[in-house]
């Protein structure tokens, strides 16, 4: 596994990370939050050798774990579940297509924030409202925010492979 | 076809394999790997509210002058108040220690008072947090209470070295004892669900039989100063619903919480004074 690529795909992650955290100081006055674990998966799951985006997205998974009360582990064992199940289709799934990959973020997100109501849900019907307001206000952001992020994250992958090239050439 | 099958499969065992050695990794060294882990964001963190002050501090500068005029003049008149407060509480804590001696009662200073401001503030259904900017170096202790001008804040879940994480009395998972204003009965007070585009709510239990409280004639909760984290007397929240409960012995009810609890930016947290923790590095806000 290179670690160059490995550090290129985890910069947008801890940028995003940021990004959510920002998000979700603003939202708090308003009580919502914002769950991004989808932007975290889809993109290096569909593009990404299996090793070093697995490596990244568990990364990613053990930063959101260290900044949240729950088990030390728990984002990275779903985001690495999540990841291995895209990486598993992802063949069936047009990599270029803006829309495919947004739908793709979208999915996933939806899917792990259930999970983590299944986990973590405080009991009680008192909460589905909030919960529904969270999951609306989160897939709402994750769509506008997945095409830039894919972006960022392609441009990133580029820039791994042009280093890569350049460093192959110069060897030989 | 049993390698293709193989193939297929070898994600989930790789993923298998990683959490099965996750699951028997000792604990000390997840600790540290989380404690180095959010060491690691603690800078993006501390950076984004130092951004964000920043932010404030050239809108506020975009401000005319007349404007910066009067806000002066209603400071002076505040501060006036308040320096008239201020000579009425150093009367009044020379009372006590007057009487204190007299007595040979214990000191009642039991804390000291340090002024952090909010870096991150993290409201989820699941949790209500915030990240203040003060930590271990600046004295703070596991388990401090925090307050703000609205009354009780929460307490101190975890103390990194710059910054230190503060679990909200919003938070479901958290349970205290209060009491109605001018009672002495403890009641159980209990985070409850946060609606979204409404103020903060929680529940209490065990409540006497005699009191009555609905929302045109709310009952004021405080902390009790049981359990020995708060100091008793600091406003809770306000008991607008009360209905007897399911064991017919006691009642419960909802408490309307400070809708200010959603927009922190500066918290106060109680230091206290017999805590064995070393001395504050710094003691700058």
């Amino acid at each position: 596994m290179n670690l160059r690529r490995l550090a290129l795909l985890c910069a947008p992650l801890l940028l995003l990370w940021a990004i959510q955290t920002e998000v979700n100081h603003l939202l708090s006055s308003r009580q919502l939050f914002f769950f991004a674990g989808g932007l975290y998966v889809a993109f290096i799951a569909l593009t990404q050798p299996f090793g070093a985006g697995l490596a990244a997205v568990l990364i990613a998974g053990l930063a959101c774990d260290a900044n949240a009360p729950v088990a030390f582990g728990t984002h990275a064992a779903l985001f690495g579940f999540a990841h291995n199940i895209i990486h598993r289709m992802r063949d069936r799934i047009p990599k270029e297509d803006a829309v495919a990959g947004t739908l793709l973020a979208l999915f996933t997100n939806f899917g792990l924030f259930l999970v983590f109501v299944a986990i973590l849900s405080p009991g009680g019907a008192a909460h589905l409202p909030r919960l529904a307001a969270d999951l609306v206000c989160s897939q709402v952001l994750v769509a506008l925010a997945a095409p830039w992020f894919a972006a960022l994250q392609s441009r990133c992958i580029d820039l791994v492979e042009t280093a890569l090239a350049l460093r192959a050439e110069r060897l030989r | 076809m049993p390698s293709r099958r193989f193939d297929q499969a070898r994600p989930f065992l790789t993923l298998g394999i990683l959490v099965a050695v996750w699951l028997i990794l000792p604990g000390a060294v997840k600790s540290f790997l989380r404690a180095s882990f959010f060491e690691l964001t603690a800078p993006v963190t501390l950076a984004a509210s130092k951004v964000r002050d920043l932010q404030d501090f050239w809108a506020l500068r975009s401000h005319s002058k007349t404007e910066l005029i009067e806000a002066g003049r209603d400071q002076a008149r505040i501060n006036a108040s308040y320096e008239v407060a201020v000579q009425q509480t150093a009367e009044l804590k020379a009372e006590i220690a007057r009487l204190e001696t007299l007595l040979r009662l214990p000191s009642r200073d039991q804390y000291r008072l340090e002024h952090a401001r909010v870096a991150r503030r993290d409201f989820s259904a699941w949790w209500q947090r915030i990240v203040i900017r003060k930590g271990r170096d600046h004295g703070i202790p596991v388990g401090a209470p925090v307050v703000f001008s609205g009354g009780v804040v929460g307490r101190v879940a975890e103390v990194h070295a710059m910054i230190a994480v503060v679990e909200l009395i919003t938070s479901p998972g958290v349970r205290l004892a209060g009491v109605v204003e001018g009672d002495s009965r403890p009641i159980s007070f209990q985070g409850g669900s946060n609606p979204a585009f409404a103020p903060p709510t929680g529940i209490v239990e065990l409540m006497p039989l005699d009191i009555i409280a609905s929302p045109t004639s709310p009952k004021r909760l405080v902390t009790s100063g049981y359990g020995g984290v708060f100091p008793p007397g600091l406003t809770l929240g306000t008991i607008v619903r009360a209905e007897l409960g399911s064991d017919g012995l006691h009642k419960s009810g909802e408490v309307r919480l400070d809708e200010r609890l959603g927009s922190l930016t500066e918290v106060t947290v109680l230091v206290p004074l017999d805590v064995d923790a070393p001395a504050p590095v710094r003691s700058s806000p």
